[in-house]
């Protein structure tokens, strides 16, 4: 039974930073590139189409929090 | 700190001093000449005229360093007067502009003619070889075979070539049924009026002949600007000198007497230009509105790049700069980790330093993240991964991840704490009103008071609390202040990847050591490869790991830390000077 558990735990924890991995990656792929437009008109966006472009990564991060959290919460 | 005050300044100058005050203003080196508004009995200065002769010459001489590759700036002790420089400049121009645009012309004519026959040569070099003795042969391609009447097909790189040599009407029928198949496409051999090869063959010759032709002039060019170079770069600076000067006035008002100047200076130096320039008339006031002159000196100098990336503090806001001083490389450093990669950023520092001219901002950002990435890699016993084997300081990063992540929510929860606090300080020193300042800081005050109460089972203080903070949030960005808590929450949280990126860093580096402890098993190579994906695998998780590093110490100051008090729109503080 503990060998399930830990196995769920672990499937749990790949689903929630895969799937945020998966959103962040296309969120910031259509932000990054609308940015590189930008940027390449005027270069002196470049620090503020890059917090656009690094605003999705946000996502995985909370993915990734949740992930350590079932790893060393519950799977501890 | 508050951007320091600043005075707004109208200079009134007689027109016959105008030049002279113009080069003392540059010599005192504090004023940020702004552009002059309308007054009544003056107007826009009419020195310009004579600033389009002047740019006119400019042209010329860029002209020519564009085409002969030389020099134009120098360095020049004296500003020799205006009227000879001008004269000399345009005698310059009229004795050598002619002759250089008579070469460029002749070596761009060259140049284009080696290319079009490069085309030309390249579309018969496509052709199969087998065509090389066809005389003016018609050819065609296609995709896929077809059964129209032709002397000669060859099938190569998947298209199909049919080239029709017979004479007369049979040339001419079957170039007929070609041209009315629409898989076809005739190759344009218009300059073909022998057989392919001897075509190929005077095509070689003529590019030859057009790009010796070519090289000579490119050579002509250079031995001419070489010559010219030192009469061309103390000319051409001594003009660019005189045109700033000229077109500055562009800000000014003028009338047939006096002109006009508007600056911002700090308070003290109001009587600096006074005491040192007698033959100014000063109007001093206060304004609301004024450049923002940033005062950061030493390692704080290097981190306002930084923050001047992102935008300029407005004035009277606080220049966030002295806390990026310390978070960037703290950031930098906990998400690189490494005492290997510190010391390859350290390297990297000092070969920026031989390299570039003028990075010093650069190099000290870089050396401060290197020794904090040691500083790092000492905490996590990392170097470059478990390569060298070390005792942490603390914890090895996979061991303790859980504690990490916590101490990476302190850290942010300390730099969000110092954000808000900053906003209180900010608002206060530019005199907001109470109910301003409340609807801005108290929000996340209370919630963190609230969740506080809420871990000591105060459930009625703590819940009261988070409603107080949601109703302050909705009254000041409206409906969608509700959102606010979890706002505050989600930043919170984004300093988790301060572990994520730590641990990307030594998980990829694990990997790579692993894969090579592996690989060194092969027998005679072993070594060989062992060191090789050492170098490889270390060379790209650097690499990677310094980019995100970077974009991500600088995003959570951007987007975290900034979002919660930095108030940007701010002009530059440009002191004055001539070049």
């Amino acid at each position: 039974m503990a060998d399930i558990t830990t196995g769920l735990i672990a499937i749990g924890a790949g689903v929630a930073i895969g799937f945020a991995g998966l959103g962040s990656g296309l969120g910031q792929g259509i932000a990054s590139s609308a940015a590189a437009g930008a940027t390449a008109e005027d270069e002196t966006l470049l620090a503020k189409m890059l917090v656009f472009a690094a605003l999705p990564e946000t996502q995985v991060i909370y993915g990734f929090v949740i992930a350590i959290i079932l790893l060393f919460v519950f799977g501890a | 700190m508050i951007t320091p005050e600043l005075k707004h300044v109208k200079l009134v100058v007689a027109n016959d001093d105008k030049r002279h005050v113009i080069r003392r203003l540059h010599e005192l080196g504090e004023l940020h000449i702004a552009t002059t508004e309308p007054h009544d009995g003056f107007s826009e200065d009419t020195s310009l005229d004579e600033a389009q002769r002047v740019s006119d010459l400019l042209l010329s001489y860029e002209y020519i360093q564009r085409v002969t590759g030389a020099t134009l700036q120098t360095s020049i002790d004296t500003l020799p007067s205006y009227n000879k420089t001008v004269e000399e400049a345009e005698q310059f121009i009229e004795t050598h502009l002619p002759e250089l645009q008579e070469l460029e012309e002749d070596r761009e004519h060259h140049d284009s003619r080696a290319q079009s026959y490069e085309e030309q040569l390249r579309i018969l070099e496509d052709l199969p070889d087998s065509f090389n003795d066809l005389a003016q042969p018609i050819i065609f391609t296609a995709p896929n075979h077809i059964s129209l009447e032709h002397d000669h097909h060859v099938k190569q790189g998947g298209k199909h070539y049919y080239a029709l040599t017979s004479q007369g009407i049979t040339k001419a029928q079957q170039t007929k049924a070609f041209l009315e198949d629409n898989t076809t496409t005739r190759v344009d051999l218009s300059y073909v009026s022998e057989t392919i090869q001897e075509a190929k063959t005077k095509l070689q010759e003529n590019i030859a002949y057009h790009q010796e032709e070519r090289d000579d002039r490119s050579l002509e060019l250079q031995a001419k600007g070489k010559a010219l170079q030192p009469k061309l770069k103390y000319t051409h600076t001594v003009l660019k000198a005189h045109h700033d000067e000229l077109t500055l006035p562009n800000k000014f008002q003028s009338n047939d007497d006096l002109t006009l100047i508007e600056a911002y200076c700090e308070p003290g130096i109001v009587d600096d230009v006074a005491t040192e320039i007698p033959e100014i008339t000063i109007l001093e006031t206060t304004p609301e509105e004024a450049p923002t002159k940033l005062k950061e000196n030493g390692f704080n100098k290097s981190f306002q790049t930084i923050t001047s990336m992102f935008d300029t503090p407005k004035y009277g806001a606080f220049d966030p700069t002295s806390y990026v001083t310390f978070f960037y490389p703290l950031f930098f450093g906990f998400m690189l980790s490494d005492i290997g990669y510190g010391l390859l950023t350290l390297l990297a520092a000092y070969l920026v330093k031989q390299r570039f001219d003028n990075s010093d901002h650069y190099v000290n950002i870089l050396s401060v993240s290197a020794i904090s990435t040691i500083i790092f890699g000492i905490i996590f016993g990392s170097f470059f991964g478990e390569l060298i084997p070390i005792e942490p300081l603390w914890t090895e990063q996979f061991e303790a991840s859980f504690d990490i992540l916590i101490v990476s929510l302190i850290i942010g929860l300390i730099h969000m704490n110092l954000a808000v606090f900053t906003d209180l300080y900010q608002r206060l020193a530019q005199q907001q009103t109470l109910t301003t300042i409340i609807k801005h800081v108290a929000p996340f005050i209370i919630v963190q008071t609230s969740v506080i109460a809420l871990y000591y089972q105060q459930v009625i203080a703590g819940v009261t609390g988070l409603i107080t903070a949601t109703a302050l949030l909705t009254w000041r960005d409206g409906f969608i202040g509700i959102l606010g808590l979890s706002d505050y929450l989600g930043t919170l949280f984004s300093y988790a990847r301060l572990l994520a990126l730590s641990l990307a860093t030594a998980g990829i580096a694990l990997a790579v050591n692993l894969i090579a402890q592996q690989l060194s098993t092969i027998p005679l190579i072993g070594s060989l490869i062992y060191a090789t994906t050492l170098i490889f695998g270390h060379t790209f998780n650097y690499a990677v790991n310094l980019l995100g590093t970077t974009i991500n110490a600088a995003r959570l100051h951007y987007v975290e830390f900034f979002d919660l008090f930095f108030q940007g729109g701010g002009t530059p503080f440009n002191a004055f000077q001539l070049p």
